[in-house]
């Protein structure tokens, strides 16, 4: 006997909200007992996009626009089908999750009304979360997505769900009437999130958020209507991403997470959020208003006591910056092109990320009072007139010396890399240490990647290299495969006094998954088996590399 | 040193007594924390009777909940092992065990028996799980389970 199909439904519906929504979707079809279980699992997941899927190309082909109506028809009889049993039987509802990227504002609105009326109407609702897309050219008709007349309207209904923690609209949904004529109440939301909806007014926020005390999470992104963001009488928010306003008010003091970005407006953006003094985590992403310079950064950390995590993201900088602060735990600087030189000094720094762009040249970083167990993250896309010799460079210039690096390059095809003549002469210099090294390399000439692969290694002594085969060539995985298996027998060795980098390779571990190539040799076998392309899944592969000795 | 460790009696549905250390369960079980803390249990005449917990499971479960009052120091990956080596034990047992830890409101070993079944489903196909559970007559019909085999080819 099975006596874990026994099990209460209470006890299985917990286990199985659990699990990912795929598994515990799975568990239907195992026997009678589990189908019954599934029938009345209070979570209800209906991701449009998973069972219609739609190729650009075939939008103006007749046959495919019958299958799609097909499909997309077949979609909604089962998500009406499932809601109208769970509301005869009385069945719980605790989480309605809707996803459809063929919204269709003639056809679809009386039936989405229906479902939020259903879901409105159970006492046990706890998160509700609703994405629409505009059908574009699904069903072969064009609308007009700016026109306020082909969004949904959110009905009333919803106002009745007054269980709900957590509200996540995203795309094609108007939100406008319903504060207007109701004012929202949801006593128990925690989380809200709102998309690109339309709001329709500035006022509309405010008559929001007033009627929902209780907000811990706030997320507003380029809703339609809306300009300016002011946020206060928020007392429990901790977490908040404002994203494309004209002006972002928050006067709050609990918040402690804050994400600022600006990525799809030209115009600066006006910021006041000088209150917030418990602001452990400020990331500005594009923020064309704000320039970093020393100042500013003296003034943060001054405003910010508790600022533990600074991530700048497409920011404007000064070229040399000097970061100091005592409580700084994370830094990250990403495409922020103008920067030249930083230096770190933060006793309490973990880790340290710094991403750059092609054709610039790398920040000068250097730590200073660093613990020498920071973390430092370096991505770097390698492209014409960059060469490794400065790369290595920077990484000698970084100080502590043993500052735990890890390091991403990404080497395109056809990229003409200088390679290094003179980097034998330099090997009495303490090869800097790195603790992984994750190579894309698309490079398809073996003469390049021979050098390339020979250069690395005189530059750099990884304890891991990292590799996602689908973004390297095969040419290059075959030549760093016979290298890590030392078969440089025909290879002379350079008439330098000094060793060649194959000879201080003691040991090298295979990990991958799928797990069945623990070794050097099946990993030939693995290449010749796959079909490397752009659309396979991502495959890890690494190497774990143990040195004789690191000078 | 002093006072001796105070003791509480439970008893099975085989009616099998158990001394346990009052602590060990007080900090474990909700329903017997309450039941000492509203005065509902006489230390000098009473014993808590577990109808629905027979004397393995129960002795199982003390053994848990004495294990992680006395270990709970220990560094994770012991605790960890010895857990993993605690639910080595066939689906009845499960069974068992998670109806004791229910009824006992033990909501820290409710959730280590949520993570083991959770783990017998988690990315494994049907023919695996039905052989994992022991589901010998999965009661669907044979176009039943064909029309499913049919409409989720992925599941299987």
């Amino acid at each position: 006997m099975d006596k874990i199909s026994d099990l209460p439904k209470i006890i299985l519906h917990d286990i199985l909200s659990r699990l990912p929504y795929e598994d515990a979707a799975r568990t239907s079809v195992l026997s009678k007992a589990w189908h019954e279980t599934w029938s009345s699992f209070p979570i209800l997941v209906f991701h449009g996009s998973r069972c219609v899927r739609v190729h650009v190309k075939d939008r103006k082909d007749p046959l495919k626009i019958q299958e799609n109506r097909r499909k997309v028809n077949s979609f909604l009889k089962s998500v009406d089908r499932t809601l109208v049993r769970f509301h005869h039987h009385g069945f719980a509802i605790k989480e309605f999750n809707l996803s459809m990227m063929f919204f269709h504002p003639l056809f679809m609105p009386h039936l989405v009304d229906r479902w939020m009326k259903i879901v409105g109407e159970s006492s046990s609702i706890q998160v509700l979360k609703l994405e629409l897309q505009l059908a574009g050219c699904f069903f072969g008709c064009d609308f007009d997505s700016h026109a306020v007349d082909n969004y949904y309207c959110l009905p009333p209904d919803v106002l009745k769900a007054k269980s709900l923690t957590e509200l996540v609209l995203f795309g094609k949904i108007r939100a406008d009437k319903l504060i207007v004529n109701h004012r929202i109440r949801f006593p128990m939301l925690r989380i809200l999130s709102l998309v690109d909806v339309y709001l329709g007014h500035e006022q509309a926020l405010e008559d929001l958020i007033s009627g929902c005390p209780m907000i811990e999470e706030l997320i507003l992104e380029h809703c339609v209507g809306l300009e300016n963001v002011k946020v206060h009488d928020l007392p429990k928010l901790k977490s908040a991403k404002f994203s494309g306003f004209r002006e972002i008010h928050v006067d709050v003091p609990s918040l402690e997470n804050l994400q600022l970005g600006n990525d799809k407006l030209e115009f600066p953006c006006d910021i006041s959020i000088d209150k917030c003094r418990n602001l452990k985590v400020l990331i500005l992403e594009a923020v064309s208003s704000v320039f970093v310079s020393n100042q500013w950064l003296r003034e943060l950390f001054d405003k910010f006591p508790f600022l533990e995590r600074l991530e700048l993201s497409g920011c404007v900088t000064s070229e040399s910056l000097m970061i100091s602060s005592s409580r700084l735990k994370v830094l990250s600087f990403q495409a922020c092109l103008e920067l030249k030189e930083a230096k770190i000094d933060a006793p309490n720094l973990e880790s340290c990320r710094y991403s750059g762009k092609s054709s610039h040249m790398p920040a000068a970083i250097s730590f200073v009072n660093c613990s020498n167990q920071v973390d430092f993250d370096f991505g770097f896309p390698l492209e014409s007139r960059m060469d490794l010799k400065r790369l290595r460079a920077f990484f000698q210039n970084i100080a502590p010396r043993n500052v735990m690096v890890s390091l991403y390059l990404g080497i395109m095809k056809g990229s003409s890399i200088l390679f290094n003549e003179d980097v034998l002469q330099n090997v009495e210099v303490p090869l800097p240490r790195i603790k992984q090294l994750r190579l894309s390399v698309t490079e398809e000439t073996e003469e390049l990647c021979v050098l390339l692969i020979n250069d690395l290694f005189w530059s750099f002594r990884p304890a891991i290299i990292s590799l996602n085969l689908k973004l390297c060539s095969r040419i290059f995985l075959k030549l760093l495969l016979e290298k890590l298996r030392c078969n440089n027998d025909g290879e002379e060795c350079s008439s330098s006094q000094i060793k060649c980098w194959w000879h201080d390779l003691k040991d090298v571990k295979v990990t991958s998954s799928p797990k069945k190539y623990e070794n050097l040799n099946d990993c030939e076998a693995l290449l010749d088996s796959l079909p490397i392309n752009f659309f396979s899944p991502d495959l890890p592969l690494n190497f774990e590399l143990e040195w004789n000795s690191l000078r | 040193m002093g006072s001796p460790v105070k003791k509480i009696m439970l008893c099975s549905s085989e009616k099998e007594i158990f001394s346990v250390e009052e602590q060990v369960m007080v900090q474990h079980s909700v329903i017997i924390n309450n039941m000492i803390e509203d005065g509902s249990y006489n230390h000098e005449e009473s014993k808590i009777p577990l109808d629905c917990v027979d004397s393995k499971t129960l002795k199982k479960v003390i053994d848990y909940c004495t294990h992680h009052t006395h270990h709970h120091n220990d560094n994770q990956e012991d605790l960890e092992a010895w857990d993993a080596q605690f639910l080595n034990v066939d689906s009845n047992g499960l069974y068992d065990l998670l109806m004791a830890a229910n009824y006992l409101e033990i909501r820290n070993l409710l959730d280590l028996i949520y993570g083991t079944i959770k783990n017998m489903i988690k990315g494994k196909k049907i023919d695996e799980i039905r052989r994992i559970f022991n589901i010998k007559d999965h009661g669907f019909t044979p176009e039943e389970e064909e029309q499913n085999r049919k409409e989720y080819p992925h599941f299987y």
